[in-house]
């Protein structure tokens, strides 16, 4: 690998890591808070880079080389950039939630009775995260709430079992590289939906069923249900 | 002795043809095409493997990339910077303290694996004993403050694997060092290092940087597609088998790790995304690849030669899978 190509590769690295980091790209791979990190860094890569050429530029000769000697792995820098810009793939969807390892269910801390209370003070059916109303499978009392008073969720469509459309959404742990889903199995839902089809149903927990085969999903008895948007965070996390 | 070029046209003429020989323009060919088939090339070959492959690829890059970044810079100011007269200075030479010092020495200097072993070998060169150089070129890349918090990031919530990683990784340098200094002391250990040139300071710095970056930058894209392979094609079930069996999940992260010759400051987030094995295995998976593996032995073999490695690199395997499994059972 010649000089100029490393220099050029640590900058296009850097351009491809600003341009996710100051666009909505980056909530389709890492948690928002990775903006301001991975800004720097590619700050620091174009910098790093352009040096490398200026430095390389002046001097008339080739240098020695004085670190050791580089390795053909480093065109493999390329790979992500070449199936970024060239595919520019989505956030992960109902695939990853098939290929997910089962029964992870978070633990939270997280006062149920408080949230549908504040939420629900104009007559507002209140929204909770599906990671939330997964965790209600395991909470008593949280059951007992969420069989009476309806809630919304927003989620996509996937078919895990069966015909039976399940709503699911993903949850990060450092990034899309380790998303685990949370699903909700949807009773009474007649029209046909598509896998990765966005919609926000309406609905309470289901009485009968709150553990269904063994990937724990809770049930959902769907009262009202329409399509949305993507919407521009599709990951969950814990409040 | 390489003379610096004083006359001016002679630079010119040779920045001239030089030019080309400087970059191949390779990078600039592949971007464009990229760019040019953005779209097209999703309609043939989209679909929700290959997105999903793409997405968890991608993810692991950039998540890794702020702490790369970190840490290179900061081992290559290190290295550009800091004299190894300074550090061979720091180390006593009392092989029992030399040991224990230079394993906590390890704590502080962020260095990828690429840089501490050429260190240790200066090390050497300077009269700190052989027991103690390796003990540092075993702790330094696995237990440095940016390996911490990148490792803290990568589990959230978890605590305990920092903690864990640190405990098992000091242990395993330690032992190693504890054992060379038993049995291996009386055999001098050279370094096969030629002095080279330093340039200026900065040039140096900026040299060594864009190095690291490049070789570290590419083992993690390789070891970021492995995970998103194994993550998106392996049937999930296989892998649930594997990777909540005891010896078979501990023996496939250990391969993984010797196999894959990531960076440490970002092997953590490839092991987050190992989503099917469990902790303690993933846990050897961390432990073991700062210290042994494909592209270390071969700088170690490189700078203390064949018969060293021979030795060194089976035993650190033992060592660190001992110690990894120790510890995940006691903390984990």
């Amino acid at each position: 690998m010649k000089d100029g190509d490393r220099a050029d590769i640590v900058i296009i690295a850097g351009m491809c890591s600003l341009l996710v980091a100051l666009t909505d790209a980056l909530f389709r791979y890492l948690r928002p808070g990775m903006r301001p990190f991975l800004i720097a860094a590619g700050a620091v890569l174009v910098a790093l880079g352009v040096a490398a050429a200026l430095l390389d530029r002046r001097s008339g000769e080739k240098e020695a080389s004085s670190h050791h000697r580089p390795s053909r792995v480093g065109w493999l820098v390329l790979a992500p950039i070449v199936v970024g810009l060239a595919f520019d793939p989505g956030a992960l969807g109902s695939y990853a939630v098939m290929q997910a390892s089962s029964g992870q269910i978070t633990e939270i801390d997280f006062d149920l009775e408080a949230h549908l209370e504040t939420h629900s003070l104009h007559g507002q059916i209140p929204q909770l995260q599906l990671l939330e109303f997964a965790w209600a499978t395991y909470d008593r009392e949280a059951q007992e709430l969420l069989r009476d008073t309806p809630v919304r969720l927003v989620g996509f469509i996937a078919h895990i079992d069966g015909d039976e459309p399940f709503l699911a959404r993903l949850q990060m742990g450092c990034c899309a590289g380790d998303a685990f889903p949370s699903t909700v199995r949807l009773e009474g839902v007649e029209r046909p939906l598509d896998d990765d089809t966005w919609v926000e149903v309406t609905g309470t927990l289901d009485p009968r069923a709150t553990r269904l085969n063994d990937d724990g999903s809770p049930v959902m008895v769907v009262t009202a249900l329409r399509e949305v948007k993507e919407p521009k965070q599709p990951y969950e996390f814990l409040r | 002795m390489r003379s610096r070029s004083s006359s001016k046209p002679e630079v010119a003429d040779r920045q001239g043809t030089a030019a080309t020989e400087r970059r191949s323009g390779i990078v600039w060919a592949v971007v464009v095409l990229a760019l040019i088939l953005r779209g097209s090339l999703a309609i043939v070959f989209g679909s929700a493997v290959v997105e999903n492959w793409s997405t968890i690829f991608i993810s692991l890059v950039l998540q890794a990339f702020p702490f790369l970044v970190l840490g290179v810079v900061v081992s290559a100011a290190i290295s550009a910077l800091v004299p190894a007269s300074l550090l061979a200075r720091i180390v006593p030479k009392r092989p029992s303290v030399a040991v224990g010092t230079a394993g906590l020495a390890g704590a502080l200097l962020p260095g990828c694996e690429c840089s501490s072993v050429p260190v240790a070998g200066r090390l050497v060169d300077r009269g700190v004993p052989a027991a103690a150089a390796l003990t540092f070129l075993l702790a330094a890349p696995a237990i440095n403050p940016v390996v911490m918090v990148s490792t803290a990031v990568a589990f959230p919530g978890r605590p305990e694997m920092v903690a864990a990683r640190f405990a098992a990784s000091l242990l395993a340098a330690l032992v190693v060092g504890a054992i060379w200094s038993r049995f291996a002391s009386g055999e001098r250990l050279r370094s096969r290092l030629r002095a080279y040139h330093e340039h200026s300071h900065g040039r140096a710095f900026v040299s060594v940087a864009v190095s690291d970056f490049i070789q570290a930058g590419g083992f993690l894209a390789l070891g970021a597609m492995l995970v998103a392979t194994i993550q998106t094609l392996v049937p999930r079930t296989i892998l649930s088998s594997v990777g909540g069996h005891g010896v078979a999940s501990v023996a496939t992260m250990a391969a993984l790790a010797v196999v894959l010759s990531i960076c440490s400051e970002a092997d953590a987030f490839v092991a987050a995304g190992l989503t099917h094995f469990s902790l303690s295995s993933r846990l050897t998976f961390l432990v073991v690849g700062p210290m042994v593996d494909i592209k270390l032995v071969a700088l170690q073999v490189g700078t203390f030669g064949r018969r060293f490695a021979w030795r060194f690199a089976p035993l650190t395997l033992a060592v660190s899978i001992a110690a990894s499994v120790l510890v995940g059972r006691l903390v984990l």
